[in-house]
């Protein structure tokens, strides 16, 4: 089922009203039901790998917490070590497995795959140190892995944040719910009017014979089209939750407004940054041969070696991140790029603090607007590496970007009537983005406004959407990009 | 704890560096971006024009010069017409798709043409066996061979060919 | 309370809102492909119909109910429409009979040919004849399982039976293709056919034989004698007699193997088949002037003469008796007539 069928449409309103209507204590059964059917529709191969992490991780949680009551403390860690590694190992084992095929047989990856493992494993390891306590009842334990929502493309939650909210008694609550729906339909806004619109551009300038400026034009087209389906597709997921009474962490804060590269990856998918943070980039720099290697490396230059364990980290995270999003060279290029990045980044601080310091351009709007705006641009130049498998090509489109500055906008499978929706629905999200970063949340704010401009405005969005959304006979571009990760 | 974390990364690096050796040893560095795929259909050739099915029509049937004959069939409801070609030793027929026309098929009307793999009218069962396989054959009347969205078709008829059709393939 | 009325006026309002928009957006076939209003005409003609003809455009532009009143008395109805496969006649026959019970159901054989919806056409075009053939049939189980059974792999794949049930799901995106047609005819439609029959004037005279490539086989699909057979049952269960005819129409070729099987057919369930490619001197078709396409289909003048040699064997092969003496059944035809009359003037010039 995708997010965006008629199925999941009537899937969803079904359960919802399913779900206040029985008593409260089987709710989260229903939403275990729920999950099953779910992924029953996307084909019963894919219950299997849901099922195996399930047990995997479930066996592995129980032994741990039984190691941990056992033992005395640094021996049930020591034991309990072989059981998380052997658990990654499984886990992600078959997660490559996976990928490889889908690489170069072209098999289809199970529904969500890398999302419920990354979740569950990272329970795993939550459990070993001890922050949560093991879900003793498997029933349960499974749907923390496979509950819905999530399911298609994330948010990767945190078992102390999701877990209690799955398990408590949600009364209905009609500003909830009425607040979740109205994400959903602004997600479908985000996915339906603007991303699968610009997607066909997208696919017509990824054609070679595209170099000069419409390359320029390529990355930000790509980089409103994946902005769109991404945080569209989030926001669906989000409020369909919400409406169910249970809050999901957010994956996305307004990443165009950042200024620098550290703080885009805290806003822009941001619980695969931090799940990376937690499980990968933290454990590697504090690791004792780290220090022991910063330590040596601090007697040579003091203060360069004092961050080397930082990079080093830095790099196998990135590495991670990259090969998470494919196997193929470009995303591992990808990585690259964006460690090379924040390594710069952090290594010219001083040098940015003294040209501050003499400028005092800091504290200029104008100035901030540059920074967001430079910061866009290189972002959409290490993301549009996404489209380029072969990165020879990439490197040469690169090259040509000042060489020819005609965009034949016209024929690219774009009417003038989708750029004047593009460019209206555009404004309207920038516009939105805007109001959240001053004046904080649209919903609350339309709250206070009066009952009938709030139902004509969300009814206009509503239409808005069924009218002018790609969707149906002649539509191509169905899939959410962040499906095939 | 620290220890866990970096033999943790480490057997997940060496898992993924595996992948990743397995993935650069298949695909042996670099793949060509892929382009706008370019068809793979039958092709029958004419006093050195290539038909090829599926293809835009216009050029071809210029270069075929004035048929034989000529007719055209109007399909209901929609603007556009399937049009067929006579040129004396074969037919050939196309259909519109947006303004322009496209190749639909071939038939061979007598035996002064043949196929890429010289096979024409009168043929034995025995030479199109020789020339398209024995596996070919759908055990009862022809030989039924596709390439692309392309579909030749050889029927025969008291163990000799009596008709040979090139087509697009329907799914 | 006061707030539900407030609710309940809001959620009209809406709905108010989207079937206007709905009834804007679906393509109208009044000035343009014509044939797709063809199969919505009928509801308003319901009823009291002797003959009922079913079958693709070689019956609604080669058949003339207004000839054969006029010659024989017979009250006729032709529920035609472009490339209607043979599984949409059954489920038109079915539904047909929810409004009447005619003597004798007439059925085209030419979509024997169309065994699966994927065999029926090139690309897009087979949805938009499904659409054309099915948008405006009501709601039945009839047209539920229609659709089911026309559904092409792209349809099925884009959830399409939902866009049947709410069209506006399946022309949304005409919001940005309106022409004075979709205004003109926002809200109401006219009735462009007399009793099914699209009347063409135009002249085009048949030039070149029509050659169609050969087939391996000639058989007909399994899917298609599927269909037939429920047509034969369905006209059984309802003491309607089922005839079987191929229209005159030089294009596209009905091969003689074809016409084996369906007289062969014919002869095992005892129904009565007329291949009117047989007759054509005896119907009299000058091909020079009796077609307005080269032969594909007949004019008026075409279809009148078909009509009147065909008119003959329903009353004396099926027993259609004249009604030309019930002054109510004259009077409701007396206006066809002027309305046909009208149109042949109007569509000569």
């Amino acid at each position: 089922m995708q997010l965006t069928s008629f199925s999941f449409l009537l899937f969803a309103g079904g359960l919802l009203i399913l779900y206040y209507l029985v008593p409260r204590k089987l709710q989260w059964p229903l939403l275990l039901i729920a999950s099953t059917v779910f992924y029953l529709c996307g084909g019963v191969e894919n219950v299997f790998y849901i099922l195996f992490t399930g047990a995997v991780t479930y066996g592995a949680t129980r032994i741990i917490e039984k190691n941990q009551g056992k033992f005395d403390k640094k021996t049930a860690k020591k034991k309990n070590r072989v059981w998380v590694i052997l658990t990654a190992c499984l886990v992600f084992g078959l997660l490559a497995v996976c990928k490889v095929r889908f690489t170069f047989q072209n098999i289809l990856l199970p529904l969500g795959l890398s999302f419920y493992m990354f979740q569950s494993v990272g329970y795993v390891l939550d459990v070993h140190r001890g922050t949560v306590k093991a879900e003793k009842n498997p029933l349960k334990h499974l749907l923390f892995v496979s509950y819905f929502p999530q399911l298609v493309q994330g948010p990767i939650s945190k078992y102390g944040n999701l877990a209690p909210q799955l398990f408590a008694h949600h009364p209905y609550d009609g500003k909830q719910v009425a607040f979740g729906l109205q994400r959903m339909l602004w997600g479908f806004f985000k996915k339906m009017v603007i991303a699968d619109r610009i997607a066909v551009a997208v696919v017509a300038l990824k054609g070679p014979q595209y170099t000069g400026l419409s390359f320029f034009v390529l990355t930000v087209f790509y980089a409103i089209q994946i902005y769109g389906d991404f945080t569209g597709g989030i926001d669906i997921v989000i409020g369909l939750s919400e409406a169910f009474g249970i809050r999901l962490t957010e994956n996305f804060v307004r990443p165009f407004f950042s200024k620098n590269i550290a703080e885009y990856w805290r806003r822009w998918h941001i619980s695969l940054g931090e799940w990376m943070k937690d499980y990968i980039f933290y454990p590697i720099s504090i690791s004792s041969p780290m220090r022991k290697l910063s330590k040596s490396a601090r007697k040579k230059w003091p203060n360069f070696g004092k961050r080397i364990p930082v990079y080093a980290a830095s790099f196998a995270t990135w590495f991670c991140t990259g090969i998470w999003h494919g196997i193929t060279p470009n995303f591992i290029l990808w990585g690259m790029m964006n460690c090379v990045v924040i390594v710069a980044s952090e290594e010219l601080t001083p040098l940015y603090e003294k040209f501050h310091n003499r400028f005092h351009l800091k504290e200029k709007k104008w100035y901030a607007c540059f920074e967001m705006l430079r910061m866009f641009m290189l972002m959409n130049l290490i993301r549009i590496v996404d489209l380029f498998p072969n990165v020879g090509e990439y490197f040469r489109r690169m090259g040509t970007m000042f060489t020819s500055f005609s965009v034949p906008f016209m024929k690219l499978g774009l009417t003038g009537l989708d750029y004047g929706i593009l460019l209206g629905g555009i404004v309207l999200m920038f516009a939105v983005s805007l109001f959240q970063e001053k004046k904080g949340s649209v919903r609350e704010a339309l709250l206070k406004q009066n009952a009938a401009l709030r139902y004509t405005l969300i009814f206009l969005l509503f239409l808005a959407v069924l009218l002018l959304g790609s969707y149906g006979i002649g539509y191509d571009a169905g899939n959410f990009i962040y499906n095939q990760f | 704890m620290k220890k866990l974390g970096v033999i943790a990364v480490a057997v997940l690096l060496v898992v993924l560096a595996v992948v990743l050796v397995v993935v650069m040893g298949n695909s042996g560095g670099d793949t060509p971006t892929p382009t706008e795929p370019a068809k793979d259909n039958f092709v029958f050739t004419y006093n050195g024009t290539a038909i090829m099915m599926d293809v835009e029509a216009t050029d071809i049937v210029a270069a075929l010069g004035e048929p034989k004959s000529y007719t055209e069939e109007t399909s209901c409801a929609f603007e556009g017409l399937d049009k067929t070609y006579f040129y004396g030793s074969f037919y050939l027929s196309t259909y519109p798709m947006g303004d322009k026309d496209f190749v639909y098929s071939v038939w061979f009307a007598d035996d002064s043409v043949s196929t890429a793999e010289g096979i024409r009218i009168g043929s034995t069962k025995a030479q199109v066996e020789s020339a398209y396989g024995a596996a070919a054959f759908n055990g009862s009347n022809a030989f039924v061979m596709t390439k692309g969205e392309s579909t030749l078709t050889i029927i025969l008829k008291d163990g000799e060919v009596s008709e040979i059709v090139y087509e697009i393939t329907l799914d | 309370m006061k707030k539900s009325i407030r609710i309940c006026s809001a959620l009209v309002i809406c709905l108010a809102v989207l079937y206007l928009l709905q009834a804007l957006l679906v393509p109208k076939y009044m000035l343009t492909s014509q044939e797709g209003a063809l199969i919505g005409e009928y509801y308003a003609n319901a009823g009291g119909n002797d003959v009922v003809f079913v079958g693709d455009c070689e019956v609604y532009e080669n058949f003339s109910p207004i000839t054969l009143w006029e010659e024989y008395g017979i009250t006729s109805y032709i529920r035609g429409s472009a490339q209607q496969t043979i599984w949409q006649s059954y489920y038109i026959m079915e539904e047909t009979f929810r409004y009447e019970t005619p003597d004798v159901m007439v059925f085209n054989v030419l979509s024997m040919k169309y065994d699966t919806p994927a065999s029926t056409g090139r690309g897009s075009q087979r949805e938009a004849y499904n659409r054309m053939t099915l948008d405006t049939m009501r709601w039945s189980s009839s047209k539920w399982n229609a659709i089911l059974a026309s559904m092409t792999e792209e349809e099925k794949e884009k959830e399409s039976m939902f866009t049947y049930l709410f069209p506006i799901l399946r022309y949304h995106d005409r919001i940005g293709q309106l022409t004075k047609e979709d205004l003109q005819y926002w809200l109401h439609r006219d009735e462009i056919s007399v009793n099914g029959y699209l009347m063409q004037t135009g002249v085009k005279p048949y030039t070149n034989p029509y050659v169609e490539k050969p087939l391996v086989d000639y058989s007909f699909g399994e899917n298609s004698w599927y269909y037939l057979n429920k047509m034969v049952e369905l006209c059984e269960k309802n003491g309607t007699q089922l005839v079987l005819i191929k229209a005159p129409s030089l294009s596209p070729v009905w091969w003689e193997q074809w016409d084996d099987q369906i007289v062969e057919f014919a002869a095992e369930h005892d129904l009565l088949y007329i291949n009117m490619l047989n007759y054509q001197e005896e119907i009299g078709i000058d091909w020079q002037t009796d077609t307005y396409d080269a032969g594909l289909h007949l004019n008026v003048y075409g279809a009148e003469k078909a009509s009147r040699w065909f008119g003959k064997i329903l009353v004396e092969e099926c027993g259609i008796s004249d009604r030309r003496g019930e002054a109510d059944v004259a009077a409701v035809w007396q206006e066809k007539i002027n309305k046909y009359n009208a149109q042949k003037e109007q569509k000569k010039q």
